[in-house]
This record gives structure tokens, sequence and C-alpha cells, in this order.
């Protein structure tokens, strides 16, 4: 018999459905690098199903050898990380040493490790745990678990460097069941996918209070709200953290941190940088409050009482760029310039993701665009927003480029824009196609959509998919069903019966968008020839005079890509007049015709930059008269370069 | 003599060696264009009559610089090759020009003449380029005693721990120490210079032995007086610095302004040179025997 009871009454009102709550005492040894772990996790069957069995996530155990999925995946490296595999000591993995019902039986012996991805027999990131007695549908399970974990040395996000710990996917960690209808599972399935070089993370929401014991010189942040700290005599301390409808828990320590505390509204900020760092503590703080302004407007409100966010030392970069649940890790360098603002880059964009992974918490797995895909482009709009739209990543006089542009140019200045569509399980991109295919592409995509619905159509759509589906996990195919309802609201038939059109092109196929200007024609029309009535007499048509000249003009143009989008087309006659045009369909090539006394002087498709995702802006516009004067300055710059080089030669001869 | 009075003395040369500055001046030019006019080129070329490149004139513009960097005929790999290749020609030619312009500081009664300008050259072509050719390796071996502690320094245990302000401030050091010795090391290849041409000598290893005592045996005014050559080189290089910052050259004529201001510049560079040769070329005449 195991103990059950139902978890209403127990915890305060939430936020979310509470199915996966955990309740951890851990203590780190320094010296080993090991966690001991004590935790009972209250998991509540929230399916119509009866459920036989559990799985877990045992992410640590991606780091145990050369033979897990993630290390063949990944060749022992993420993001330009990795560590000296002769060192018996970069390895890292996580064991249960018993696993019970709480009162009831022990469910160790059921312990196995299964492979739901591929047939790696030796990959030890997915274990299933048998039931001698199922849970029935709305019965809560507590389950008491003895583990332990012994960190890496960090490269892909998690683990220690010299005395710097970011303790992250450290305890065994219960899948999401999804029952039919939810998400896309036609029948009741755990979705408990193997750790891959190239996917993050999906869980449940749920309680965690997690008791963090180590020596007492080191600080230590977390997710969630500290509660109660406890000195020890033997020289070690105890944190008590309280997170309430996250779905992960994270922290780090450091004997080093310096923590600089700010505040927004209600929402206390803390961000802990190493000591060479801390110029930059203003920076940081100012790119987590302008994010934060910029979500309350135009996404939803941040729920929960704080954001911490953690600056790694040098030596452990792998573990910057991350997200968890009110704790980002960011990253920066000493000396870093004003102008070049790669800090607040990743400050808000980590931030971004608690919207995203952290309240929205899609599948990461199956789903990766949502979650970065999504993020980069708030990020990108935000950046934009306080920083200058040319300048706000890089903003240096000479060399300066702004955060939408950095996101296109990524998509389309890829060795291979077509490399796959952004719609694909995380661990399928082909080689290089995870970045730009989950992040870049989807964020000139809804770049691209909010330029052609307008940013208040745009604005809708994102808080009401926000509003609507924060807590419950949301699938692609729910936020594309939003994206129609509210442009359909808005602008009717404009864009067609509904956007799937926009999706299948650009979400769910790889094909690209390319649009040219052929060429632009001008001929002056002669004088018509022959006899013509004037006045009932007949004359030559030299005997008139024409007052005008008159010109045909063609413009043609030419769809070199398959995704067929709706593009204006400005073109500019000699005198200043503008005529704009339209074409959208299926057609490759396309003109327009003129017969008028002016002459075609250019033509512009796409004047106002709505079509992002056109991956070559210099074959969208042709002039008879080209200024060419920007690039005889960057030709000089060019010469006067290279006469300073052969100046430099000279000192030596 | 003093530094100072060589320094003045140098500054009087210069001033008589306009000419000469000239020439060598259109030489660097002509070199540059040999690459930079395919250059311009090759970018009006990609751009055609793209209406994107107009964005170019008012500002920089990432998006167009980078699309026309991608235009698939336009290849700037090829071009900075190009470059490259027209350096390495610039090292073996400014070896020869400095035998003529050394020939030319030490004919004081004559005023610039190509022909003996050239003749110079050619007479101390073979011994400079050993010269160089020996004090280059010397340059090499230097910077490999410098720089390989740091490496060891840094690819050890210490990069597992150290930050990178320690790193850098490491760094700095071993770059000051480099710039100390290889400063000396170029003022030892100067004085070596003046000796050959001086005493019209073959041995250019005597040659470097001997300057090399006696750069040691009078190294702070040796030193000083090449210090004090770098001030204004540097001045300028800020001056331009300013210049470039405070305004962008949009209209035609600004760009040609920018231009001429350019050219200046290197034409001051290059008259900076002779100064340095001449003001270290009078002190060694007159403090070595």
């Amino acid at each position: 018999m195991f103990f059950l009871f139902h978890m209403s009454g127990l915890y305060a009102q939430s936020t979310s459905p509470r199915i996966a709550n955990y309740d951890i005492r851990v203590s780190l040894d320094p010296e080993e690098k090991l966690l001991d772990g004590d935790m009972v996790l209250t998991w509540k069957n929230a399916s119509p199903d009866t459920i036989y069995e559990l799985q877990f996530h045992m992410y640590l155990n991606a780091f145990k050898n050369t033979e897990s999925t993630f290390w063949k995946d990944s060749g022992g490296q993420l993001r330009g990380a990795s560590v000296n595999t002769s060192d018996p000591k970069v390895w890292g993995w996580v064991d249960i040493s018993k696993m019970e019902i709480l009162d009831g039986p022990d469910l160790t012996a059921n312990m196995r490790f299964i492979h739901p991805d591929d047939d790696n027999d030796k990959d030890q990131s997915v274990m299933a745990v048998a039931l001698n007695e199922p849970v029935y549908p709305g019965e809560t399970l507590k389950l008491h678990i003895r583990f332990q974990s012994k960190l890496p040395r960090i490269f892909a996000r998690t683990g220690y460097s010299g005395d710097f710990y970011l303790v992250a996917q450290w305890f065994p960690k219960i899948g999401v069941y999804e029952p039919a209808g939810m998400r896309y599972a036609e029948e009741g399935q755990w979705n408990c996918h193997q750790f891959h070089g190239n996917s993050e993370f999906y869980a449940n929401f749920g309680v965690y209070q997690v008791d963090i014991t180590i020596p007492s010189e080191f600080t230590v942040g977390a997710t969630g709200m500290l509660q109660n700290k406890t000195d020890h005599e033997d020289g070690t301390k105890t944190l008590s953290y309280l997170a309430e409808d996250v779905v992960d828990f994270a922290w780090t320590a450091s004997p080093v941190y310096m923590v600089h505390e700010d505040q927004w509204k209600d929402i206390q900020i803390r961000v802990y940088l190493q000591p060479e760092h801390f110029q930059l503590a203003g920076r940081h703080a100012h790119a987590v409050k302008a994010a934060l302004d910029y979500f309350d407007r135009h996404l939803g409100p941040y729920p929960y009482p704080i954001i911490s966010v953690i600056d790694p030392p040098i030596h452990a970069m792998g573990a910057g760029g991350m997200e968890y649940p009110m704790f980002i890790t960011a990253g920066s360098i000493w000396g870093l310039p004003d102008e070049v603002r790669a800090t607040e880059m990743v400050t808000i964009h980590e931030f971004g993701h608690n919207y995203f992974m952290g309240i929205l918490a899609t599948n990461e797995f199956e789903e990766a665009w949502m979650d970065e895909g999504m993020n980069s482009y708030f990020e990108a709009r935000i950046m934009d927003h306080t920083y200058g739209e040319k300048t706000s990543f890089v903003g240096a006089r000479a060399f300066h480029f702004g955060d939408v542009e950095y996101q296109r140019q990524s998509y389309v200045a890829s060795g291979n824009p077509k490399v796959a569509e952004s719609y694909r399980n995380a661990w399928e991109y082909p080689h290089g196609g995870y970045g730009t295919m989950s992040y870049n592409k989807p964020s000139t995509m809804l770049s691209t959509l909010e330029r052609l619905v307008g940013l208040e159509t745009m604005d809708e759509i994102m808080m009401t998919y926000f509003n609507r589906w924060k807590f419950k996990h949301p699938c692609t195919n729910d936020f594309i069903d939003i994206v129609n309802e509210v442009v359909t609201a808005h602008h009717g038939a404009t864009f067609g019966d509904n956007m799937n059109w926009f999706f299948d092109a650009l979400l769910y196929g790889s094909d690209v968008c390319d649009y040219q200007v052929r060429s632009i024609q001008n001929r002056k029309l002669d004088p018509p020839q022959g006899i013509h009535e004037v006045s009932g007499n007949k004359m030559t048509y030299k005997e008139i005079e024409y007052e005008t000249t008159l010109y045909r003009s063609r413009v043609i143009l030419d769809r070199l890509g398959e995704v067929i989008m709706p593009v204006e087309v400005l073109i500019t006659f000699d005198n200043g007049d503008e005529v704009q045009e339209m074409w959208w369909n299926d057609q490759r090539t396309t003109e327009f015709r003129y017969e008028r006394p002016e002459k075609i002087v250019s033509v512009q498709i796409d004047p106002k930059n709505k079509i992002l995702v056109d991956i070559n802006f210099q074959n969208n516009g042709k002039t008879v008269d080209p200024d060419h004067r920007g690039l005889w300055r960057l030709a000089l710059k060019f010469l006067f370069l290279l006469q300073n080089a052969l100046m430099d030669i000279s000192l030596f001869t | 003599m003093n530094i100072f009075q060589a320094y003045l003395h140098g500054f009087k040369t210069t001033l008589h060696s306009k000419k000469m500055i000239t020439c060598i001046y259109m030489l660097i030019l002509i070199l540059a264009l040999l690459v930079s006019i395919p250059f311009l080129s090759s970018l009006k070329s990609a751009a055609g009559s793209a209406t994107a490149t107009e964005q170019l004139t008012s500002d920089f513009d990432f998006t167009v610089i980078q699309e026309l960097f991608m235009y698939k005929d336009f290849s700037f790999p090829t071009h900075l090759k190009q470059a490259v290749w027209i350096m390495i020609l610039f090292l073996f030619l400014s070896i020869f020009l400095s035998g003529g312009i050394l020939s030319t500081l030490k004919d004081k009664a004559g005023s610039f003449k190509v022909g003996s300008f050239l003749g110079g050259s050619a007479q101390f072509f073979l011994r400079f380029l050993k010269l160089t050719f020996y004090l280059l390796l010397i340059h090499l071996l230097l910077a490999l005693i410098i720089y390989l502690p740091f490496s060891i320094i840094v690819g050890g245990e210490m990069s597992a721990t150290a930050t990178e302000k320690w790193f850098f401030q490491l760094f700095m050091i071993f770059f000051g120490i480099h710039m100390v010795l290889a400063i000396f090391l170029i003022i030892v290849s100067d004085y070596s210079r003046f000796r050959i041409v001086r005493e019209d000598t073959p041995k250019v290893l005597k040659s470097i032995w001997l300057s090399t005592r006696f750069v040691i045996g009078k190294f702070l005014q040796t030193y000083g007086l090449y210090l004090m050559l770098l001030v204004l080189p540097i001045l300028l290089f800020y001056v331009m610095l300013i210049i470039s910052k405070s305004f962008m050259a949009t209209a035609g004529w600004m760009i040609l302004l920018v231009f001429i201001l350019q050219q200046l510049f290197i034409w001051l560079r290059m008259a900076f040179r002779i100064w340095t040769f001449s003001s270290q070329y009078e002190y060694f005449q007159y403090h070595s025997k």
C-alpha cells in the first residue's frame, strides 16, 4: 500500500497545475563535486489514464561517458566549449540509490534505463520505473528518492569550474505525462525524451522547496525566494528556498560573488557578478528592467517575485547564456565596451525565456522554435526598442547593427538557409541547423508577420497566446490558431481565409523567399505615323505638334524563391511621382507597364522592409542612376588601410 | 651633438627631402591602388544598379555590406590575398628603397636625383636584404622567447580558474617587454644600415654586432631619440582618429576631402620615416668612429 492524498489544501492558491512538486534536501561536497540529495516528489496524475510506470529525466548522465546520446550528438562540446576528457574529474552523473513510495514499497529494483529516441542502449538519461500499484486518475503519489549527483566540469550549462558552481538539471526529474488531446498526443503517453546534444527541456509545473547545505564561505543564488538560513557549527550553512509554479530549479554558488541588488516595481533583481565584472552590474540591471517593462506592456506581467542573474567567470562560460525559472545565466567580459551589447543581449534573451520556457513551458525537445524562436523575436524587439534599431547589438560609429538585423543576417547568411524546416525535433536538425532554424529563422519569420499584420495586431496575437496558454504547455497548432483568430478579427480576408499559408511556407517548409527586380525599361514612344483628322482636316502626324513626349515604361519582377508573399512594389518616376503596386500570386514573374510623360527612375520591392525573410535585399530594388558614393568611401578606406599596412612594414626595413 | 640637435637636424633634412618623400609616397599609392581599384570594381559590379547601396551614402549599413560581400561573384578573400601579395612585394621594395634613402642622406651636398637614388638602392640591396632577414629572424626568436612562457602559463592550470582581467594584465606585461625589446631591435637595424652605408662594408653580421654595442653603449640617447621621434607620428595618428570620428563623408566633395586628408597622413608618415632616418644617421655620424 502506498500513501495517497489529494493535493488541494496543502499549498496556497496556485497559478499553475502543480503536478510535480519537489521537496529536496541537498548538500554539496566541494572537494568531490558531489551532491548528496534526499527528496520527496509529490506527483499528481492529472490525466484520465491509469499510470503503471513513471519516467524520469536523469540529465546529468549525459556527462557520464562518451557513450551517451548527448556526447555522440555533440562530440563533447556545446557552443564551442569542451573539456579535457583525459581528466577523470570532468565527468558527471546522477545515481538513485533508493526510490520508494513514501511509507510504501521500495521501487529501487524496478528502475531501468530506456532510450525512447534512438537505439543507444548505453544512454542513461531516461529512467523508467514500474509501479507495483498503478496511480489512478486524480490520485497523488509521494515518492521518496535518495540520490547522489556528481557535477561535471562545466562545458554544457551545468557543473563546476574551480570553485564556481552552476547546478542545473541536477536531480532526477519526472517527465511529463501527456494524456490524449494534450498537444499532439492521440493517446496517453509519457513525453520524456533523452538528453540530446541540441535539445533542452520540458517539465510540469510544481512547487520546489529546496534546502541547500554548503560551506559558509559560498554565496548562493537560486530559483525562488530565500526563506531561511541556518548556520552550522561545522562551517556549513543551510539555505531554504521556495519556488512556486515553476518547471525547474537551479542554483549557483561561488565564494567570490559580488551581488548587485535592484528593483523593478515589486520585483527584486539580484545580479551575482564576478569581481572583475562588477563594473558591468548596471548594464545587467538595466537590461533586466528594460525586459521586465517591455514584456509587461507587450506580452504579460512577470508573475514571480524575483529574478536572479548569474555572471559566470570566463573559465565557466559554458554555463552562461541559459535560463531557469527566476534564475538566468548571462555572460560578460572584463573591459567590454559600452557599444558592444553582448551582455545586454544575452541578459534580455535569457530573461525572456522565463516567459516562453518558464510560463508557457512549451516542449523544447519537440518544438524548440516556440521557445528559442519566439524568445529571439522578443529579444530583438526589446533590444532595438531600448538601444536603437541599427545600433542595439553593436553601436560603434563606424560599425553598427541592430538585433532584428542580426537575427535576419544570421538566417540569410547562414551556410544554407534551406538546410531544414524550423519545425523539427531539436535533435534532428542537420549539422549546424539547430541555431539558425530554431532561433534566427523563426525570429525573422515572426518579425515579418509583425510587419505584415501590424504591430498592434501582433501584440494582440502574442498577448492572447500568453494569457490563454500560460502554465498550459501549448504547441505550435495552438499558436497558429490564435494567429488566425486575431488576424481575421483585425484584417478580415486581407491575408486570405487564414494565415496557414504563412506558416506552411516558413515554419513547416524549408524553402526560401527571394524576390527581385529584373529590369527597368523606358522607351520613348515615337509619334504616331499616318493621317489624322483634326477639325475635319486631314493632316499628317508630323504637322501636329505634340506638347509632351510619352514613354512606354516597363518593370519586370521575378520570384526566385519558392515562398510566396504579398509584396508591395513602389515605382518612382522622374518627376517624383510614386505608384504603389501589389504582387501576390503564384506566378514566377510579373510586370507593370505605364505610358506616361515620365520615365521610371527606380523600382523597389517591399519598400517598407516588411518581408524580412527575403534572403536577398540587394536585388529588391533597381535604379537607372545608381549612387555608388558609399562604395567609393568603402574602397578608399580599404586603400588607406593598405597604405598604412605598407608603412608599418617599412618600420622593419 | 646631443639628441635634441640630432632631432632638429633631422627635421631640417626632411624639409629638403620633399621630392624623395613624394616619390616614395607615390610608389606606395600606386601599389595600394593596384589592389583597391579592382576592389572598387568588384563592389560596383556586385552592387550593380541596386537601390540598397544608396543607404551606404549616409551611414554604415551592416545588412547592405554583408549582402554585397555575399554576392556570388564578389570574393573579399581574393582581394585580401592580393593585398597580402602587395605587402610581400613591398617588403622587398622597402628594403631596396632604404638603400636609396640612406645614400641620399649621406650625400649631403646633392639634391635628390632619381638616378642616384636608384643607384644607391641597388648598391645596398643585397646587404640590406641579408640584414633584414637576420633581424626578422631575431624578431621571431624574441617573440617566441617572450610569448612561449605566456602561452604555457595561459594554457596550464591557471586557465582553469584565472580571470580574463588577469590574463590581459599578464599579456600586457609580456607585450610591454616585447615592445621595449622590439624597438631596441629596430634601432639596431637602423644603425646597422647606417654603418653599412657609411663604411660601404659587406660585413652585415659585424655591422649588426657593432651597432648593437653602439646602441647599448649609448642606450639612453639612442632609445630616447627614437622615442622622441615617435611622439609626432603618434599625435598625428590621434588627430586622424578624431577627424575620422567627427563626421561622416556623405557628399562627393566630402569624400574627396577625406581622401586628401588620408593621403596627407600617409605622406606625413613617410616624412616622419625620413626624419627618423636622418636624425639617427646624423647622431650616428657624430658619435660613431
